[in-house]
């Protein structure tokens, strides 16, 4: 027996919950919208409060009965607007709400915990209720029961003075009517006019007191008592059958217990010359539904509460059992002829066995619990079940059926419907063969295929939730929050129908409150600081969830203050966060990020609210471990907006399958930034040590390298005990280990051995010695799978990527939890299992802590950092009239004029445009340099008519001539990855990708000479053929464009990316100038300036070209020995510079 | 008790039936580096992931003991988890079946079921070769033969927390 009270207590608490969750942002509502609240919200508020008051009391739970009871109370006087929703009534329901929680949260507790204080609040407002404001307004309605005033009979005076108590009692607060009710003796209402005079609530002369075994019975199977005035005008066999019929109606879900006047047969009632017949009722129904059911007004219905002394008799166990005996002699069904109580139990049974299903719940159980079935549940079930049992008017939305299952049954759901992908995999594979034979097998399989990627697509959906599960809970926070804080702020919610697996929602709740809160607090200004700024009063803050690239994002913004990464960066240097280097060339975007480190606080002074510094980190970490990312984005005085990327779920993840030695593991797609292909070629180039530990040259990054299989010891031969051996001598091990498996011909030889020879470099080997790999005929290569842990970046090294696969992750059995390296297990498509690489683990293991090994490229990668955000160059990009996207490098161009095409004007057979006065030869890029037919065909020549025009007029001094396109579609600042070999042409820099679209660099020197435009240049009277030069530059365009520039004075020019290539070329070859980038990785311009004299260069004359020209570079420059220092693009004073050179030497 | 026996090396060896959930054809399976030299990785059984136990390292058979039986297609003997034995009978999931996550044992070959008069089983003998008194139960005399009845959770490192 306890223990399936238990189970029923469970239940209870679980459908009291859900109706808290609903009774919360309804309450939200209705303290917004005051009286003008949809009634239907008001209804649903009063049905949820009062179904978890009806559970309660089932279980003897007095204290949530009390509370509810009051709450319900309140919210019948605003349903039946006699009182005003005023923000008094609405703080009181919320905090009731908030007691009613937390007894509910721990309900074997409730009964100790003290209400009293939210009821008593509630209480005071029901007194003031009565007198005060509530009168104002009045019945909407007008009571119908109003008798046609043509009625000659006598009582009519009886019946008006009814209306009248009735106002009145209904204005009253109801615990002084259950009072009067009590103490109203209905022997007292006599069938004559009632004694009325004291104001006393005579029309519901019913004593409950009367009915002791009725209210007993009421109380065990939660049913109600209602005063219910029935229209009786007219004739006495029209009373009559008015009776009759009201007693069919409600046979089958309560009965007629007395009458006022009383009567004994039906047949006195025909002598009855009232107009008006009051019944007392006795009904599981809510008192809606019971009007709906007698087809009449709600006026007309008056809800009689039990007396608390008299529920109290009913003592609950025992309540129980005689329930429970009760309805197993309903069971038993061996009765013929039901009792009035039978039949209304048996309306329970149909009720009870509407949701059974929905409860996952065993019926035997589920009956005796009149509480559970609410008319809620009553009515959507009547709505979805096609109105079986009671009317269902006005109900909530119809909702879909839903089912409780399990989570563990639908995680076995899910394990089978892996089992049964795997099984589709197997069978797919035979039936190749099988379909030689059969042709019929084919679509067979096919159809098998489809139902069983759906089956698993379906499982998977089964566990979703909507994240307004978390969502719905915020309106009330921002609430509390803005209250206390004096602020106003709106909240608006989008996207909570977005579903995610429930492990993401569940682990969702703390980060955004945690984020919300801060919102509150930091980024919402105060309402006059809002006024001042020439904001609205209330911050606007947006709670968005929506779908991208597969992934859910959350974004949560504001219009408050902003994040002032100045600010932010000041705290974190005076933390120690940072170092002042770093905070000096820290980018904005790293600057917002540090708010996630831990420890630091933007508030200005701590609050209750946040302030503590504990927080955003926490953010953060909770949501990487969800396999999600945060990003901020802030405008100082415009707001804020911080963006969750979260994962759909945790159970099916994208991972890229990978090999290392002879294994596949698994690599989670959250946190793989890039996968970098390293052949043998380019080795040298772009894997270095720095201290000692192996890194790899990524875009003038610094990322530490960690070996896959050296970390897991995969390849390793020796015993684990013998780890201290010579990393050489393991390595060459583990490459003859290689050799001897390419031998035997198992494995793809030349991964491992690409593996292997990398690794040699990794660890610093004199590359030169490699000699033998080198000449490997197989392609060498290795894999670098580019990771981000908590924003640091590392290199893992694999031998190769095999596949990207969705895997549906299983866990990690016990016995290998002390391994750091793995985080899941998975079973991949062949029905192997494989591990899941858990990167922090694996970046602990291998000892790469940021904190150290990258403090030692640290100054390095700040260099990198600091010329990679110099290098950056500033982009015009233009649409020529063909379409074609050109880019022009911002110094390049004086500057950028929009003509009208009525300007355009042709002078001997060549285009010319005037303007402000200047005749400037017009030229097309795309026609001079033959380009025309290379336009993608979505430009659209129709507007080219009379559409304004763009000229670019180009830094080049005494031209006057403009490049024409047709628009400016964007200007940029960006990396240049120039390709000079994809698209060639006269003119023609190179191409390069710049959001996916092909952008292609011309030489607006060679244009303009195509053109035939006479260049006034130095250049064209220096002729430097037969020379060679060095160009040093580790940004490709750049390099391109220099040597271009001096291949144009006949410079024969070889190229370097950065100092060491250069110093090696100068080694080994001679060479009459050098031009040399300042900025670069590795060596930068003056350190190869500091190494030229230990060459056989020592005099070869030098100049620097740098993107940030400044007089302190200048001096450094000649200090360096540096010829002279030219802006990198300046075509002009390069030559100049060159000119002179030839002039002094 | 019904007992599952095999054979491992020149050992006779025994499994109460209760605590076993199937044998199979040793399959395919993936090592985990990293963990002990004794767990030989992990199989997918009809979608749950096993950890297979090499039986012969786990009582550690040296490399020489280990021998020719290399090339032998061996047995896996995989276990119930605590909760399946949970539901057959409790006090011996409580008393003998402590592991949670699907466990297999690498076994050479397989034997008969062979009932077992409890009265029968005697402690261990002190000069058993092949096999630590750690990890016996005990030991019944059966045609001649000497048939140890394995002590699993000891074997899989329960109740001794070096092994863990």
């Amino acid at each position: 027996m306890s223990e399936e009270d238990d189970e029923l207590l469970g239940m209870f608490v679980q459908e009291a919950s859900e109706h808290l969750e609903t009774i919360e942002p309804d309450l939200l509502t209705l303290e917004e919208n005051g009286d003008g609240t949809d009634p239907e919200i008001i209804n649903r508020l009063f049905r949820g409060v009062h179904s978890i008051k009806g559970s309660a009391g089932f279980f003897g739970l007095t204290n949530i009965t009390k509370l509810s009871h009051t709450m319900e109370n309140l919210l019948g006087k605003v349903r039946e607007r006699t009182m005003s929703a005023s923000p008094a009534v609405t703080d009181g329901l919320l905090s009731g709400l908030d007691k009613l929680k937390a007894m509910i949260e721990d309900v074997s507790a409730s009964s100790s915990v003290d209400a009293s204080a939210e009821i008593s609040v509630m209480q005071a407002v029901l007194d003031g209720g009565a007198s005060g404001g509530a009168v104002a307004s009045a019945p909407p309605t007008p009571p119908p029961a109003a008798p046609p005033p043509e009625e000659p009979q006598g009582d009519d005076v009886s019946a008006p003075e009814e209306l009248t108590a009735e106002v009145v009692a209904e204005t009253e607060e109801s615990a002084e009517v259950e009072a009067v009710e009590v103490e109203a003796d209905a022997a007292d209402a006599t069938p004559a006019v009632p004694t009325m005079g004291e104001g006393a609530p005579v029309g519901q002369g019913f004593d409950l007191a009367k009915y002791p075994e009725m209210v007993a019975d009421a109380v065990i199977h939660g049913r109600k008592f209602y005063l219910f005035h029935l229209d009786v005008s007219g004739t006495g066999s029209a009373k009559r059958t008015r009776f009759s019929q009201t007693k069919a109606l409600l046979s089958s879900v309560g009965k007629v217990v007395d009458t006022d006047p009383p009567f004994e047969g039906e047949g006195d009632l025909e002598s009855y010359r009232g107009d008006v017949l009051d019944l007392l009722i006795t009904t599981v129904l809510e008192a809606d539904l019971l009007a709906s059911l007698l087809q009449t007004e709600m006026d007309r219905i008056q809800s009689i509460d039990i007396p608390e002394a008299m529920a109290r008799q009913v003592v609950q166990p025992k309540a129980q059992i005689k329930a429970q005996s009760h309805v197993e002699t309903r069971s038993s069904a061996s009765e013929p002829e039901l009792s009035d109580i039978e039949a209304s139990a048996a309306a329970e049974l149909s009720a009870a066995e509407f949701s059974v299903d929905d409860m996952g719940f065993k019926p035997r159980l589920r009956r005796p619990e009149p509480g559970v079935i609410t008319s809620d549940q009553m009515r959507g079930r009547g709505d979805s079940s096609g109105g079986a049992g009671a009317k269902g008017g006005g109900g909530p939305p119809t909702m879909e059926e839903t089912l409780r299952v399990s989570v563990s049954l639908l995680d076995e759901l899910i394990n089978m419907a892996g089992e049964l992908v795997l099984a589709r995999n197997q069978m797919t594979r035979a039936a190749v063969e099988v379909q030689t034979q059969f042709p019929h097998f084919g679509p067979l399989i096919q159809n098998l295929d489809s139902i069983t990627s759906r089956i698993q697509e379906k499982v998977m959906q089964a566990r979703m939730q909507p994240v307004s599960v978390v969502f719905n809970k915020f309106p009330r926070i921002v609430r509390d929050l803005a209250r206390k804080l004096e602020k106003k702020i709106d909240l608006e919610i989008r996207g909570g129908e977005v579903d995610l697996d429930k492990s993401v929602i569940e682990h969702l709740s703390d980060p955004l409150t945690h984020m919300i809160r801060n919102v509150a607090d930091h980024a919402i200004e105060l309402p006059q600081e809002r006024i001042k700024a020439g904001k609205p009063e209330s911050g606007r803050v947006e709670l968005a969830a929506y779908h991208e690239n597969g992934m859910v994002n959350i974004s949560l913004a504001d219009d408050g203050a902003g994040i002032d990464a100045e600010r932010v960066k000041a705290k974190a240097l005076e933390k120690g966060q940072i170092t002042e280097r770093q905070a000096d060339t820290m980018s904005e975007e790293d600057a917002l990020n540090l708010i996630f480190a831990p420890g630091l606080s933007m508030a200005k002074k701590v609050s209750d609210v946040s302030g503590r510094g504990v927080g955003m980190d926490v953010v953060r970490t909770n949501i990487e471990k969800l396999g999600g990312t945060v990003m901020v984005q802030s405008k100082v005085g415009k707001g804020t907006n911080i963006i969750l990327k979260l994962p759909l779920t945790l159970a099916i993840i994208p991972a890229m399958i990978v090999s290392s030695g002879s294994q596949r593991f698994a690599i989670p797609e959250i946190g793989l930034v890039e996968i970098v292909r390293i052949a043998e070629a380019d080795r040298a180039n772009q894997i270095e040590t720095v201290g000692n530990a192996p890194v790899l040259r990524l875009r003038n990054m610094l990322l530490p390298l960690v070996d896959l299989a050296e970390v897991l010891g995969v390849t390793r031969i020796w015993p684990a005990g013998s780890g201290q051996d010579d990393r050489r001598g393991r390595l060459s091990d583990r490459r003859a280990q290689a050799r001897k498996a390419r031998e035997a011909a198992r494995i793809t030889t030349s991964s491992n051995l690409a593996f292997s020879a990398s690794s040699r470099a990794l660890v610093g080997e004199d590359r030169r010695d490699d000699l033998s790999d080198r000449r490997d005929p197989n392609n060498l290569v290795a894999y670098v799978m580019v990771l981000n842990v908590g924003g640091n970046e590392f290199g893992m090294v694999v031998d190769e990527v095999l596949d990207s696969e969705e895997i549906v992750v299983k866990p990690l059995p016990s016995y290998f939890k002390d391994n750091l390296c793995f985080s899941a297990t998975t079973i991949l498509g062949d029905g192997s299992v494989s591990l899941i690489i858990d990167y922090a683990g694996l970046m602990e293991q291998a000892k790469i802590n940021f904190s150290n090994v990258e403090r030692a490229t640290r100054m390095d990668l700040d260099e990198e950092r600091r010329a990679a955000l110099r290098e950056r160059q500033n982009i015009i990009l233009l649409e020529t009239g063909s379409g074609l996207i050109m880019g022009i490098v911002h110094s390049m161009v004086r500057r950028v004029e929009k003509i009208s095409p009525k300007l355009l004007d042709t002078i001997g057979g060549l285009p010319y445009v005037r303007y402000d006065g200047r005749t400037f030869r017009a030229v097309y890029p795309d026609q001079v340099m033959g380009l025309e037919g290379m336009g993608y065909s979505g430009g659209d020549p129709e507007e080219e008519g009379d559409a304004d025009l763009c000229m670019v007029v180009p830094n080049i001094p005494n031209i006057q001539a403009g490049l024409i396109f047709s628009r400016i579609i964007d200007t940029r600042e960006t990396h240049i990855d120039l390709d000079c070999r994809a698209i060639r042409g006269e003119g023609l820099f190179g191409s390069a990708q710049i959001d996916d679209r092909v952008v292609l660099f011309p030489d607006v020197n060679t244009v303009l000479v195509l053109a035939g435009i006479e260049m006034p240049h130095v250049q064209s009277q220096i002729d430097r053929t037969g020379l060679r030069a060095l160009v040093v530059d580790d940004t490709p365009f750049l390099r391109a464009l220099t040597t271009n520039y001096l291949q144009s004075v006949g410079f024969e020019v070889e190229q370097a990316e950065d100092g060491n290539a250069a110093l090696a070329k100068l080694r080994k070859g001679e060479f009459d100038l050098l031009v040399t980038d300042l900025n670069m990785p590795g060596m930068d311009g003056f350190e190869l300036a500091h190494e030229i004299p230990s060459t056989i260069h020592a005099d070869i004359p030098m100049i620097a070209t740098t993107s940030s020209i400044s007089s302190e570079v200048e001096q450094r420059c000649f200090k360096a020995g540096f010829v002279s220092c030219v802006p990198a693009i300046d075509k002009n004073r390069l030559l100049k510079v060159v000119s002179l050179m030839r002039s002094v030497g | 008790m019904l007992v599952s026996t095999f054979t491992l090396g020149d050992l006779y060896l025994g499994i109460d039936i209760v605590l076993v959930r199937e044998i199979n054809r040793s399959m395919e399976c993936t090592p985990v580096p990293g963990s002990h030299d004794y767990i030989r990785g992990m199989l997918n059984i009809r979608g749950r992931v096993i950890t297979l136990f090499d039986l012969k390292k786990r009582l550690g058979w040296s490399d020489n003991e280990l021998g020719d039986g290399a090339g032998i297609k061996q047995y896996n003997v995989i276990m119930k988890t605590h909760s399946e034995v949970l539901k057959i009978n409790p006090s011996l999931a409580e008393t003998k079946c402590p592991w949670e996550d699907p466990v297999g044992l690498a076994v050479d070959q397989l034997g008969d079921v062979r009932e077992i008069v409890d009265d029968n089983i005697l402690p261990p003998p002190a000069n058993m070769g092949g096999i630590s008194a750690d990890f016996v139960h005990g030991v019944v005399e059966f045609e001649r033969n000497l048939l140890i009845i394995l002590d699993v959770a000891t074997v899989l490192g329960f109740d001794e927390r070096s092994s863990g």
